[in-house]
């Protein structure tokens, strides 16, 4: 985690190497904070302790590299210091999962929903289901809720001194944010890395959203009901949400974000979003078990109902996610 | 090979967040590597019939657990125990577990009016969903 935004309160430190205990427990006491907030739901529901119980240790290990790798997307192109290097996406990314488990496994303990009787399979099963919801939470907290975190504090700039690698409103510095943003001009081409951190950003979100509707019974059950045509209005449904979010609705970053040069750039746009939308449904049903058993019928269906949320999850999260 | 700077509270926080991880994981690959397919393996076990106090003297409570030795949970899991006294059956009793997860147990008690003795018992499941 990142700390280093406390102390450019003071002005004679000009280039601080290391952070202060006080600025890092700041920090964590936001990741915890977040970490509440966002996965708060998935704590208190059943259908995840189930879960837990039943998910086998293979799945579980897949979950966690998935969200690691989820966390590394994040830490990089969301996180508060833009010059970090990947050792120190990876020693933020563990210490978010690190610090999922702990919150979750607490809570849980405090829920009854884990005790001292249970089997060690099924804890760690509960614990690992929960704190991988719970590390998304602190990640996003620690980057989004501090008040100087350029991430929703209104004003990009702020009245606090920047990152020296930070853009200051409107001149852009060489490296913009941290997804390497092309100088204010639109380019005619973007580079591979920025697509990647917009893409990582947009999965992000859709995870956020879609990782408390994923596991209920509810999905299963509109599926089930749903006719052909309703899959294909939700699907149509799915694309207009994400085209509204990204290019029609004035969202806080809209512009800066996102490429509208002309209708081409608006298709990519809108196709990209539901292809990590439905990436990321698919994703999460399967580590909820949610396809075994079933016909792929079933399981496309269910992708279809779950990606509706997922994308708006996806445009929402890849605008308000932003770091600058 | 340059360390990140940080101060040692982030480094106690990561190295608590590694120890943490490298355990959890390391427990999932062993148990992946031990328990692969095998599936739900049921056990029951009956304890001394008691009767609860401040109750209805006419019943008996008898302690039931069920255990699931195998690599699978087994939902809804159907348990019947019957109360056979020279050779007829007195009384049955059925329950249903939700969850018996792998390699764990759940508990719960039935309830006889004919003065049970342990030996009276049978128990057996009746059967499982598979989650």
């Amino acid at each position: 985690m990142h700390a280093s935004q406390d102390l450019h309160d003071a002005p004679d430190l000009a280039a601080p190497q290391k952070s202060s205990v006080r600025g890092s427990l700041a920090e964590y006491g936001r990741g915890l904070a977040g970490g509440l907030l966002f996965s708060l739901p998935l704590l208190y529901t059943m259908e995840m302790w189930d879960m837990g119980q039943v998910a086998q240790p293979l799945r579980l290990l897949a979950g966690i590299g998935g969200t690691f790798f989820l966390l590394l997307g994040y830490n990089r192109y969301a996180g508060l210091r833009c010059d970090a290097g990947l050792r120190e996406v990876m020693i933020d990314s563990v210490e978010e999962l690190g610090l999922g488990f702990l919150l979750a496994a607490g809570l849980l303990a405090l829920l009854g929903v884990i005790d001292a009787q249970m089997s060690a399979p099924e804890i760690i099963g509960k614990i690992v289901v929960e704190g991988l919801a719970v590390a998304i939470g602190v990640s996003v907290g620690t980057a989004q809720l501090g008040g100087d975190s350029p991430g929703l504090a209104g004003d990009p700039d702020g009245d606090k001194p920047e990152q020296p690698q930070q853009e200051r409103g409107g001149e852009s510095s060489a490296s913009g944010s941290c997804i390497a943003r092309e100088p204010s001009q639109t380019p005619a081409v973007h580079s591979p890395a920025w697509l990647a951190g917009q893409l990582s950003l947009a999965l992000c979100g859709a995870v956020l959203v879609a990782a408390s509707i994923a596991p209920t019974d509810e999905i299963h059950e509109i599926s089930v009901r749903a006719h052909l045509l309703h899959l294909l209005a939700l699907t149509g449904l799915t694309l207009g949400v994400g085209a509204l979010v990204l290019y029609s609705s004035g969202f806080r970053g809209a512009t800066t974000h996102v490429r509208h040069r002309d209708r081409i750039d608006v298709v990519l746009g809108t196709v990209s979003t539901y292809l990590v939308s439905m990436i990321a449904s698919a994703a999460l049903l399967w580590f909820f078990g949610r396809f075994d058993g079933e016909h792929f019928d079933m399981g496309l269906a269910q992708t279809v109902v779950l990606a509706l949320p997922t994308a708006i999850g996806a445009s929402a999260g890849r605008l308000l996610l932003q770091s600058s | 090979m340059t360390l990140p700077k940080k101060n040692w509270l982030e480094w106690t926080v990561f190295a608590a967040g590694l120890t943490l991880l490298v355990v959890v994981a390391g427990y999932l690959v062993v148990q992946a590597l031990r328990y692969r397919d095998e599936p739900a393996a049921l056990t029951v076990a009956l304890g001394e019939p008691w009767s609860p106090a401040g109750t209805d003297l006419a019943q008996l409570a008898v302690p039931i657990t069920v255990g699931n030795h195998g690599g699978q949970t087994a939902a809804e899991v159907d348990v019947e125990v019957l109360l056979v006294r020279d050779g007829e059956v007195l009384e049955r009793r059925e329950l249903t577990f939700p969850f018996v997860p792998r390699r764990s147990s759940r508990s719960g008690s039935l309830t006889f009016q004919h003065h049970p003795r342990r030996e009276e018992l049978v128990a057996h499941v009746l059967g499982y969903l598979e989650p």
